[in-house]
Parts: C-alpha cells; sequence; structure tokens
C-alpha cells in the first residue's frame, strides 16, 4: 500500500489534490481512499489530507502517520509544521519552494527529495496560488504512484473544460519543471547546511502529553485567560500580505470591518495599518476596497 | 418526635426550594410539575422568597436560562417532567459538562406516545447518560429533605455538579401527607450560601463553554466521569450531615428485611413503599425476601449493590421503563453489567411494571415473587390482567 500525505492551508485544495489523486488510481483499476483531516475550518490554517493507493480494497480508517510520500503545498508551512513527522526512511518529500531539493535535505535518509515553484506557476497560468493540481504534476514526475494520462483524465472530471484546461496546462509545467534529488546518490558529508523542517517555535502545534492530561483540566474545561488568542498569532499562515496605497484610502475602514482575524486597528491619522502577527493573508480587505487601496503582494520564501 | 405538617408532596418541595434561598427560578409549565413551580411563583410573588422567578417560553429555555445564571454565581432551580426533559436534553449534557451545579426535581412521567401524563421512569431514563447526580425518592418527606441535600452535594467545592431528584408524578407528586420540616436556621446552618470557584463576571473574565480539539475531548470526558464516581464520598457526607440536622439518615442502597433473605426485590422511586409492604406480608408467611432500593442512580452504587446481594438466590427487578427491543429494564440492565464477574450471582427475573401510571399492588408483588418463570427472553413485561386471568 502507498500513502501519501498533503500539507496545505486552508483554502489550497489539498483535500481536493488528495480526491484527485485517488480518483486517478480508480481509473487505472486500483483501490484508493482520500480524506481531509478536519480541524478549525479557517481559511490560511494549517491543514491535512491524506490518499491511500492499493491493489487490494483498502480496509483503514486511522491517519497516515508513517506516509511514503508527502506533499508540501505552501512553503511557510516548513517553519510551523512538522511536514516530514513519521515519513518512512525509503519515502518522498516534494515540496512548493523556489529553492532546490538540495536546501531540504536533512538528517535523516530519504528515497527523493523534490521540488517545484509551484506558487509561482500558480499564479503565472491561473492567476491565484492555488498550488494543489501542479504538486500532483511534481508527484508524477518524481515517482509516479498513477500515470499522468489518469491525473488529467481526473482533472478532466472533476473542473469545467475552461478550468481543467488551465490545471492541467500547470501540472505540465510542474511536471517539467521539477527538480528531483535522489538521496543515495547525495554525498552525506554535505547534510548539514539543509533548512531543516522543524515545529519547535513558539508556533508550533501542541502535542498533549498523553498520560493523566485529564488532571490538569480546569473544571468544567473552563478558560481562565480568556482573549488567549491574542497569543496566536496567525501571521505564520500568511502568503500574501496586504499593502496599503494611503493616497487611494478614504479611511471609511472596510477592511476593519471585514478582516475576520481583527488585524486592523485605526491609528491617529485615521488610516488602518494592519498588524502582521495577525494577518493570514486572506486578501478579504483587498478584495473589499471599495477604492482599490489594497494590494496583496507575495511574501518572500524564507531564504531566496 | 418533631411536629410533623400535613401538606402536598409538591408544595413541600417548593418549600425546601425556597428555605434553600434559591436566586433564580426559570421554569415552563408541564402536568405533573406545575404544582411545585406555581407555588414556587406564589413565594416570589408575596416576597417570601427573593429571587427571580422567571417564565420562559419552553423547557429549552428554562435549562439554558439556568445555566446562564448560574455560570453568573446565581443558585438556581428548574422543574420539568417526560417532554420537557426532552426538550432540555442537548443542554442536560451541557450543564454537566460545564460542571455547573443546578437542581432540578424531575417529575417523573411517562413519554409520548401515546400520550400519556401518567407516572413511570422513561424520561429520565432517556437521559441516563446526561453525566448528572441523579437521586430517587421514595415519599413527601425524602423529596423535601433531598432539595437540601441536592443543593449541599451539587456546591460542594470536591463535586460541582448539577443534580436531578426524581419524584413520582401524582402518585407521590400530588399526594398530601405529614412530613417534618426544619427550620430556617437549621436550613442555613446546613446549606452556606453559594460561593463557586469561578463566575462570569466582566471584572474577571473567564471563558465557559469553549470548542475543544479531538486532543482534549477524551480528557474531558475523563474528568467528568472521575468526578462523578469520585462524588460518591460527597454524597454520603451529605446524607450525615443531613442526619445531623434532621435525625433521618439515607443511604444510596436502602436496605429493608435483606437479613438472611434469600430474594430481594429491587425497584426504585415511590413504588418501593407498597414493595416494602408486600415484603413485610411475606415475611410474616415466613418467606426469606427483602427489598433493595437505589437512592442513587448516578453515580451507580456498584460496591454497595454487590455487598447487598451477596448470599441471595434471586432477585426480583422491577423496572419503570423499557428498552424496547433490547435487554429489558435499564435498572436490570446495569445490575446484570454489575454483577456479571461475582462468583455465585443470582438468578434475575426482570419485571417491566407500572408504565403509563399502571397501579402496582401488594397482591402484585406476591405474584411476582411467586412465580416459577425463567424468563428466557431476560424480562418480562409485566400485565396484571393476564396474570389475574391465570390465577
Amino acid at each position: 500500500m502507498l500513502e501519501i500525505r498533503f500539507h496545505g492551508r486552508g483554502g489550497q485544495g489539498a483535500v481536493t489534490s488528495a480526491e484527485l489523486l485517488a480518483e486517478a488510481a480508480l481509473t487505472e483499476g486500483k483501490h484508493a481512499q482520500a480524506f481531509p483531516s478536519f480541524g478549525p475550518e479557517r481559511r490560511g490554517a494549517p491543514v491535512t489530507s491524506y490518499c491511500r493507493i492499493d491493489e487490494l480494497p483498502i480496509r483503514l480508517r486511522t491517519n497516515i502517520s508513517a506516509p511514503d510520500i508527502v506533499l508540501v503545498l505552501d512553503p511557510s508551512l516548513l517553519k510551523t509544521v512538522n511536514v516530514t513527522d513519521g515519513l518512512k526512511e525509503t519515502g518522498t518529500l516534494i515540496i512548493n519552494s523556489q529553492k532546490g531539493p538540495e536546501h531540504f535535505v536533512h538528517n535523516h535518509k530519504l528515497h527523493k527529495i523534490a521540488t517545484v515553484d509551484a506558487t509561482g506557476i500558480a499564479l503565472q497560468i491561473l492567476g491565484r496560488s492555488i498550488t494543489n493540481t501542479i504538486l500532483l504534476g511534481a508527484l508524477i514526475r518524481t515517482i509516479a504512484p498513477v500515470e499522468l494520462s489518469s491525473i488529467t483524465a481526473a482533472i478532466q472530471k472533476r473542473f469545467d473544460q475552461k478550468n481543467a484546461a488551465l490545471n492541467i496546462q500547470a501540472l505540465q509545467q510542474a511536471y517539467q519543471e521539477t527538480k528531483i534529488l535522489n538521496m543515495p546518490d547525495y554525498p552525506t558529508q554535505e547534510n548539514q547546511f539543509a533548512d531543516a523542517p522543524a515545529a519547535t517555535g513558539e508556533n508550533a502545534p501542541v502535542q498533549p502529553q498523553a498520560q493523566s492530561l485529564w488532571i490538569e483540566l480546569e473544571l468544567g474545561c473552563l478558560i481562565t485567560n480568556p482573549g488567549n488568542s491574542k497569543t496566536y498569532y496567525t501571521g505564520s499562515w500568511r502568503s500574501f500580505y496586504p499593502l496599503l496605497n494611503k493616497d487611494r484610502c478614504i479611511k471609511c475602514g472596510i477592511c476593519w470591518i471585514l478582516c475576520p482575524d481583527a488585524a486592523y486597528t485605526q491609528d491617529t491619522e485615521g488610516f488602518y495599518p494592519v498588524d502582521l502577527n495577525y494577518c493570514k493573508g486572506c486578501g478579504i480587505c483587498a478584495h473589499e476596497c471599495p477604492t482599490g487601496a489594497i494590494t496583496m503582494l507575495q511574501e518572500k520564501e524564507a531564504g531566496v | 418526635m418533631k411536629k410533623r405538617t400535613g401538606m402536598e408532596v409538591s408544595f413541600a418541595a417548593a418549600e425546601a426550594v425556597k428555605q434553600c434561598k434559591v436566586d433564580l427560578i426559570a421554569a415552563y409549565p408541564i402536568t405533573p410539575q406545575t404544582h411545585i413551580v406555581e407555588r414556587l411563583a406564589e413565594h416570589v410573588a408575596n416576597g417570601e422568597l427573593d429571587a427571580q422567578f422567571i417564565p420562559v417560553e419552553s423547557e429549552h429555555s428554562a435549562l439554558s436560562l439556568c445555566i446562564g445564571s448560574q455560570a453568573a454565581g446565581a443558585r438556581s432551580f428548574t422543574c420539568t417532567s417526560s417532554q420537557g426533559l426532552a426538550l432540555m436534553s442537548e443542554l442536560l449534557y451541557i450543564t454537566s459538562g460545564l460542571r455547573l451545579p443546578l437542581v432540578m426535581i424531575l417529575v417523573n412521567r411517562s413519554l409520548s406516545a401515546p400520550l400519556s401524563i401518567w407516572n413511570d421512569h422513561s424520561d429520565v431514563m432517556s437521559v441516563r447518560d446526561c453525566g448528572w447526580i441523579q437521586l430517587f425518592v421514595r415519599n413527601g418527606q425524602e423529596l423535601y429533605d433531598h432539595v437540601f441535600i441536592a443543593y449541599k452535594l451539587a456546591e460542594n467545592p470536591a463535586v460541582n455538579m448539577p443534580v436531578i431528584i426524581n419524584v413520582d408524578g401524582f402518585i407521590l407528586s400530588h399526594v398530601f401527607e405529614p412530613l417534618e420540616t426544619i427550620s430556617s436556621h437549621e436550613a442555613e446552618r446546613y446549606l452556606p450560601p453559594y460561593a463557586p470557584k469561578f463566575v462570569l463576571h466582566p471584572d474577571d473574565p473567564v471563558t465557559i463553554g469553549a470548542f475543544t480539539m479531538p486532543s482534549f475531548f477524551t480528557e474531558a470526558k475523563k474528568i467528568h466521569d472521575e468526578s462523578l464516581k469520585a462524588s460518591y464520598g460527597p454524597i454520603l457526607q451529605a446524607f450525615q450531615s443531613w442526619e445531623h440536622i434532621s435525625g433521618r439518615s439515607y443511604h444510596p442502597v436502602e436496605k429493608q428485611y435483606t437479613q438472611d433473605a434469600e430474594t430481594l426485590f429491587i425497584i426504585m422511586g415511590s413504588l418501593a413503599e407498597t414493595a416494602g409492604e408486600a415484603v413485610k406480608i411475606m415475611r410474616e408467611q415466613g418467606v426469606k425476601t427483602g427489598l433493595l432500593t437505589l437512592r442513587v442512580w448516578r453515580p451507580f452504587p456498584f460496591a454497595e449493590l454487590r455487598r447487598a446481594i451477596t448470599g441471595v438466590q434471586k432477585l426480583i427487578i422491577i423496572d419503570r421503563a423499557l428498552s424496547p427491543g433490547g435487554p429489558g429494564g435499564p435498572l436490570a440492565a446495569e445490575i446484570r453489567a454489575a454483577l456479571y464477574n461475582m462468583e455465585n450471582r443470582p438468578q434475575i427475573l426482570n419485571y417491566i411494571a407500572g408504565l403509563g401510571g399502571r397501579d402496582i399492588t401488594i397482591a402484585d408483588y406476591i405474584r411476582m415473587h411467586n412465580t416459577t418463570s425463567v424468563q428466557e427472553t431476560g424480562y418480562e413485561i409485566y400485565d396484571q390482567k393476564g396474570a389475574e386471568a391465570n390465577a
């Protein structure tokens, strides 16, 4: 059985890409399943989805904790999520990044590491940073759990004609541009300069200790420090940031009203500067601004 | 002997709630709960009780309101029956999950359909797993007493759980009978003012009722279960301190004629009183039978029950509710589970009886005892008319 885990952000299509891969496997007569891991439903929040492919019927109803393949749809996830958690030593890591795969080598053995600038391709062809089908192109190029033609068939079945054509074009470009590192060929002494994916910062997801945690819960699971979401910096979710052009701003406050994370506050001059600790880059402000004073710009990938 | 006063049991309950100085009462009228709530409304209206009385548009709202008021630090009370409890059901789980020490009197009435206003235990058994402490009383005195006991217990910082007091509708709630009351001074001595650890207040805010991820939900249920089980000790303490005030002693499992008994009846609620009379008659005839009554249904009194049935050959468990297509009655099903690992466990007969107000007489108990049935299906819906015809 082949087990594949997708790491994305809410709205990037991680669930769809798992389903497209399963659909492609089904068209080849294989057995497959795809499923999401649901958490708080928020655009930009780290999300996980899973796909299993096998020659035999699949009877598992558990999350994938030791995947054969991990796909990372957004490079910013590397800072906050331990994407390689449980990844098999014979496994493959595929990352949306402008950097080459050698930047992601770290201390454990892997079969292959691959990168592709999926965000760049998505913006160029689709006009928005939905990277799911593009990463599938990189997957087919790297390890080919299904045929390219099966994936394109699945895309044609899923999307309308225009969107299917654009997604297939993006997927094929990713297939061409994917950079692959075969780890057995890679000299081990050069491993030390890698950007090790890790989740040790303060934004790392809390891993509760299993034993006796219940004893520590407050009466009725009551929270004694309300408003503690202030310490939850959703700014780390951001792939795009809003830039305000003060010459066009009429101080109407629409951005302040509609921001789902209350990242806008009014300053003494009456403008609404954004707090990038909380802005998750959803772009609602830019979309709704009546004078077009806000533009969404792509965040630079760390180290590029 | 203290002075006894004759009063309707519902009014005795209202008197006790008044003496507990509740801050808020929210309820919606439903038969047969009405006399309790109407009397409390009078107490508030004529100034005898300084409380908010809030008539609401449904039982769902009644319990919602009590959750809010209890969270804000107000000692609250509600009361319902049957369909009213069913309408409250989602909020029952919220009240206990939030560990709010509310007290509710449930005047037991059967659930529709067919529509019936009369007594059985199908209402409370439908919310068996709602996570409240659940008590049953046999007479008016016990109901009066258990209102104080329930608040004492619920608000004990080591407990912090809501309590349901079950009282049989009409057959007990509407009976006029004598009982002893305590003075307001004694009431104050037994039940100190409500002093919760946390209250909803803008000056010192807390979050109550937040969402929980899978990584914590199991722990939340674990602590609820452990806390409910651990309330057993405080229940015994509350009974003991009540005995100091009133001279009346209560136990999680009440026993009558259990010495050297070969058979035991087990029943909950007011019908235990008739069953006790039947047992007395049978004892006079030399039949070695006895009676157990579960006063405490949650937390289930496993250890005390096992001790009480040791050496007994046969249990006759009378359920006032039915699990259709299931294992019979909930009381018998739980007792079977509790005794399963015992060596020499007794034979069990389970009668589903007294549904929707059907009267059960002394003759019926004697008939149940003398049957030679082995109940292949594990239970029998007791049918007096058929039993009489076959006699």
